[in-house]
């Protein structure tokens, strides 16, 4: 089953001139699926994931999340779609620094308001665990080191188990120790979770473990 | 009077007319209005005797005061008696015309500072959270995100300049509440009201209510525009400005 299906993509920035950053783009990631996306800089690749994430909606063609059309919704509605399925870790942590660990994992849950704080605390304590940092969950996220910012930040992505997770650099700004740290948790997440994932990155190596490499060039999919 | 006569009650007083009749008064009682404009000058005697004084005939009455228990009535009833015993009435408003002026021209000048000094303060708060906004642009990238909608993210700046103008209200009412007592113990003396000795203060709780409205009204509205600039931020424009 497709847990993304991208049909046609294009978009293009009007400022300062008319030009065409995505050309016809369509993919689709199964469920379950780590799939990496390779890249020169400046080729799209981020503006590719902020549509697929649904944050930017200024775009031609069809975007599908579990087979269920996404483009054309509401703001209300996407920002619903990006809270319960959609699980995002940037190259930056982006934590908040006045609260602790526990409370930043906790926060988009509390949002989906399905669970009681109780059950929403246990949850993130959980995912905490499988990133191996529960023992920092009373701190301030100020207190951290980089990696393990970037584990909290991909906790509070799994927070609301959503269908897939995507990563626009998520290894970018650590060192090669706490990148492949990072990488095992993914690869982990694919097999004991079957969760899904779309990465964009620079690193070969990392790009070589996972299940696909899409290559991209100038906008278009080349490989 | 009493006191720079040296009197008390139960002397007795001889008063002359222009006329320049002599007549023994009895004093039966003392009276103090608290303003020395009138006790420095004021004595009261019954009816007759004022006729006799005046050498008048007992159908002679040069005013009548009358006391309504709604003062806002007085000019309208003024009307109705003047029409009804074709009289000359004056109600207390006309009467105390300077007065009035003086009061309204007052207020206007306190209520005109008070709206110039929360305008100041609003626009403080307006600042502050102006700025707030674009140190937390990260925050409220992140929080749109993870799928926290833009009124989400309104609401959250929104709550922020009510709970500042609840607390600045509150704390402000204290203050002032505190400053009032101290000046309504602070010695006023002055030679009109004799019998005023601290500065007069009028403690009523809808002033504490206006003020509190006023403090709430102002932050709703310092907060009201950065919050809706909050709202429309777009978080991929932030996240891309990194
Ligand atoms: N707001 C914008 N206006 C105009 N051009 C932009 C804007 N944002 C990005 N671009 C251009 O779009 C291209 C793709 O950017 P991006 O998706 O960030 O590339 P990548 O992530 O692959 O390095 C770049 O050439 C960049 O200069
Ligand atoms: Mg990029």
């Amino acid at each position: 089953m497709a847990i993304l299906t991208a049909k046609a993509i294009s978009k293009s920035f009007h400022f300062p001139d008319e030009i065409e950053i995505l050309k016809d783009i369509s993919l689709e990631i199964q469920s379950g699926e780590f799939v990496s996306i390779m890249g020169k800089s400046g080729c799209g690749k981020s503006t590719l994931l902020y549509i697929l994430s649904t944050m930017d909606t200024d775009y031609t063609g069809e975007l599908y999340i579990s087979d269920q059309l996404i483009t054309g919704e509401n703001a209300e509605n996407l920002a619903r779609i990006r809270n319960s399925k959609i699980g995002f870790v940037f190259q930056f942590h982006y934590l908040l620094a006045e609260f602790s660990v526990l409370e930043n994992v906790m926060l988009p849950a509390k949002k989906l308001g399905v669970k009681s704080k109780e059950e929403i605390m246990h949850d993130a304590m959980e995912k905490l665990k499988l990133l191996n940092i529960e023992d920092q969950s009373k701190k301030l996220t100020s207190r951290l080191s980089g990696g393990q910012k970037q584990r909290v930040a991909i906790a509070r992505a799994l927070i609301n188990n959503p269908g897939i997770i995507m990563g626009d650099e998520p290894t970018g700004n650590l060192d090669s120790k706490n990148a492949e740290i990072v990488f095992d948790i993914f690869k982990e997440l694919t097999e004991k979770e079957k969760m899904s994932l779309l990465i964009v990155t620079h690193d070969v190596d990392f790009a070589n473990k996972t299940d696909r490499i899409i290559h991209m060039e100038d906008g278009k999919i080349i490989a | 009077m009493q006191k720079k006569l040296a009197l008390k009650k139960g002397d007795y007083i001889q008063i002359g007319t222009i006329g320049g009749e002599i007549h023994a008064l009895k004093i039966i009682g003392l009276y103090q209005s608290g303003m020395s404009d009138i006790d420095n000058v004021h004595s009261y005697v019954n009816l007759q005797m004022a006729q006799r004084i005046l050498g008048e005939s007992n159908d002679f009455i040069t005013d009548i005061n009358i006391k309504l228990k709604h003062m806002e009535e007085s000019p309208a009833f003024a009307r109705a008696m003047e029409i009804k015993f074709n009289i000359t009435a004056v109600d207390i408003q006309s009467a105390n015309a300077q007065f009035e002026t003086g009061t309204f021209v007052r207020n206007l000048i306190s209520y005109a500072v008070s709206i110039t000094l929360l305008i100041v303060a609003g626009f403080g708060i307006y600042n502050i959270l102006n700025m707030l906004i674009y140190e937390k642009m990260n925050d409220i990238a992140i929080l749109k995100a993870t799928g926290f909608s833009g009124p989400d993210v309104r609401w959250i700046f929104i709550s922020q300049a009510i709970i500042i103008g609840i607390i600045g209200g509150v704390l402000g009412l204290i203050l002032g509440y505190i400053v009032s007592s101290i000046i309504d113990h602070t010695p006023f003396n002055t030679q009109a009201m004799p019998t005023i000795k601290t500065y007069p203060i009028k403690y009523e709780v809808k002033y504490y209510l206006i003020g509190l409205t006023f403090a709430l009204v102002s932050t709703f509205f310092a907060g009201y525009f950065p919050s809706r600039k909050a709202e429309k931020m777009d978080p991929v424009d932030i996240i891309r400005g990194q």
